[in-house]
């Protein structure tokens, strides 16, 4: 077969919209469509030979571990292990050869394009990392029954909102056991408004003492990477079986609609995708502002150029310049210098001149001694507003000169300072 | 992507960012679409943009580099704005010519990164 080896200029074109499409639906804050979902998850359960699951739909990944974890749901690594050999993984495979039959090798990069760095390297995967070290961090063997109960107490009549009116009679084995001699007894009415505010007001951080993680998620919208990527080679001509065709389809609905989702015998628990995402410039997750990842319940993470960072540093509390020069997590010690300023921290640690240009604008060279790190260079100056920054430079740099020009792309200082009046 | 210094015009300082006048556009450098009715020259997460308006006589080229793009004024100059509010700086008046747009970098955990204004 020969291979399609170059886009036409209007598919190369299409590609970038495409893509951004793509991006949209997993971040840009769509909701479930409960019914199209459910179809969807009937779909995938009858690949593997299963009825059709009840679908329950909660607001982040958070709430959906939290629901499980009350739910006492048995093991569910057989079904996601029965989905992804089946579908996913089988899935994957199988149009990897079809792509690498079809395409040429240029042409398979290009589509695959930087998809999978943003939905699953960086939001995948940051997630992922938060929710395991909430979870597994210092304060999981510090909660004691007492707690568990009220935590049981205040959540249940959320959950009985969510859930009780559609499980009343439908409820089986387990489950219902569990509802009833666990949870329906302590539902209260104590409970209001949204779920995880509620329980980060109350509880903080000792909710994640309780041993919620769960990895048997699938990735639903964080799986849009290469569900796009097949589907713009099919578009152009690359050629799927019927059945490669069918389980594609069945993927695309479902990522199309939630994020993480966990297959459970009869139940499928399954997350909304966030409602921001916010990135910088580089395509890193970043949020100067607020958080990063953000969920309709308040759930989220706080990440500074790409690096996950404590949420209050960005919602109003921002460390001091001490603090953050002896924060112990040096990449997110880089990060708590960089919200502080420069200029603040170069002012608690008696900074030596280096080289003076005389010019606020174009600044003065001075060196810090950082804790940890050792000796920092950095340029001191005034932007056009008026306000004063500070910028890492290289410890090389030994000019003021020197330092525009490698902050500026090793452009010449002279045709920098060639310039009409900075603003 | 390769490109000639044009010193007989001035380079234009706004915030993070340098347009530094160049002879011409590189001829592999693909074009770059406008974003809701403008050119985006840096681009801030708080939507602090600085930017040029577009119109038929603007174009912006790509240089496959995160710190630099080009920007091609026709006809007449444009404006290069800064979209906030409050410290906002004053908007550049961009002569006709071909632009190297230069963001500003520093030293980070990873190599070079973005220095935010």
């Amino acid at each position: 077969m020969k291979k399609i080896e170059k886009l036409m200029p209007e598919q190369e074109a299409e590609l970038p919209l495409f893509r951004q499409r793509y991006l949209d639906i997993a971040c840009k804050g769509g909701r479930i469509d409960r019914d199209a979902l459910q179809v969807a998850l009937t779909d995938v359960y009858a690949v593997i030979g299963k009825p059709a699951p009840k679908l329950f739909i909660f607001d982040s990944p958070a709430a959906c571990m939290l629901a499980l974890k009350i739910f006492e749901m048995p093991p569910r690594g057989k079904l996601k292990d029965q989905i992804w050999d089946q579908l996913r993984g089988q899935l994957d495979g199988q149009i990897w050869d079809q792509l690498v039959d079809q395409l040429g090798d240029q042409l398979v990069d290009q589509l695959r394009g930087k998809l999978w760095d943003q939905l699953r390297g960086q939001l995948e995967g940051q997630l992922r990392g938060q929710l395991k070290d909430q979870i597994w961090g210092k304060l999981k063997d510090q909660i004691g029954n007492q707690l568990w109960d009220q935590l049981w107490g205040q959540i249940g009549n959320q959950l009985g909102g969510q859930l009780w009116d559609q499980l009343r009679d439908q409820l089986w084995g387990k489950l219902w056991d569990q509802l009833v001699d666990q949870l329906v007894d302590q539902l209260g009415d104590q409970l209001r408004g949204k779920l995880w505010d509620q329980l980060v007001d109350q509880l903080g951080d000792q909710i994640w003492g309780q041993k919620i993680y769960d990895p048997h998620y699938l990735w639903g919208s964080q799986d849009l990477y290469w569900i796009a990527w097949a589907k713009f080679a099919n578009k152009i001509g690359v050629n799927f079986t019927a059945d490669q065709s069918h389980k594609l389809d069945i993927m695309e609905r479902i990522g199309t609609q939630c994020e993480w989702w966990w297959p459970c015998e009869n139940i499928v628990i399954a997350s909304e995708r966030p409602i921001h995402v916010r990135w910088d410039d580089e395509r890193r997750l970043h949020g100067e502002n607020g958080l990063a990842v953000e969920y309709a319940d308040g759930y989220g993470l706080a990440a500074w150029h790409g690096q996950r960072i404590p949420e209050a540093w960005v919602t109003g509390n921002p460390p001091s310049a001490a603090e953050a020069l002896r924060w112990d997590n040096l990449d997110q010690r880089s990060a708590a210098c960089e919200i502080v300023g420069w200029h603040k921290i170069m002012d608690v640690l008696d900074a030596r001149l280096i080289d003076d240009s005389g010019d606020h604008a174009w600044g003065r060279l001075v060196e810090v001694d950082l804790p940890d790190n050792g000796p920092q260079r950095m340029l001191d100056a005034m932007c056009g507003t008026g306000r004063r920054f500070a910028l890492l430079v290289p410890n090389h740099v030994r000019t003021v000169d020197q330092a525009q020009s490698v902050l500026h792309g090793d452009i010449p200082a002279d045709i920098l300072r060639n310039g009409v009046v900075r603003t | 992507m390769k490109f000639e210094f044009d010193s007989t015009r001035k380079a234009i300082p706004q915030g993070d960012m340098y347009l530094i006048p160049i002879i011409a556009i590189p001829a592999e450098a693909p074009q770059v679409n406008a974003e809701k009715g403008a050119y985006i020259c840096t681009h801030s997460e708080t939507g602090h943009h600085h930017v040029v308006m577009e119109r038929p006589t603007v174009k912006m080229f790509s240089a496959m580099d995160t710190f630099r793009d080009f920007l091609l004024i026709e006809d007449e100059p444009a404006k290069l704005e800064h979209l906030r509010d409050h410290h906002t700086h004053e908007t550049q008046v961009i002569p006709v010519g071909a632009w190297l747009i230069q963001r500003q970098r520093q030293p980070g955990p990873e190599g070079w990164q973005r220095a935010a204004d």
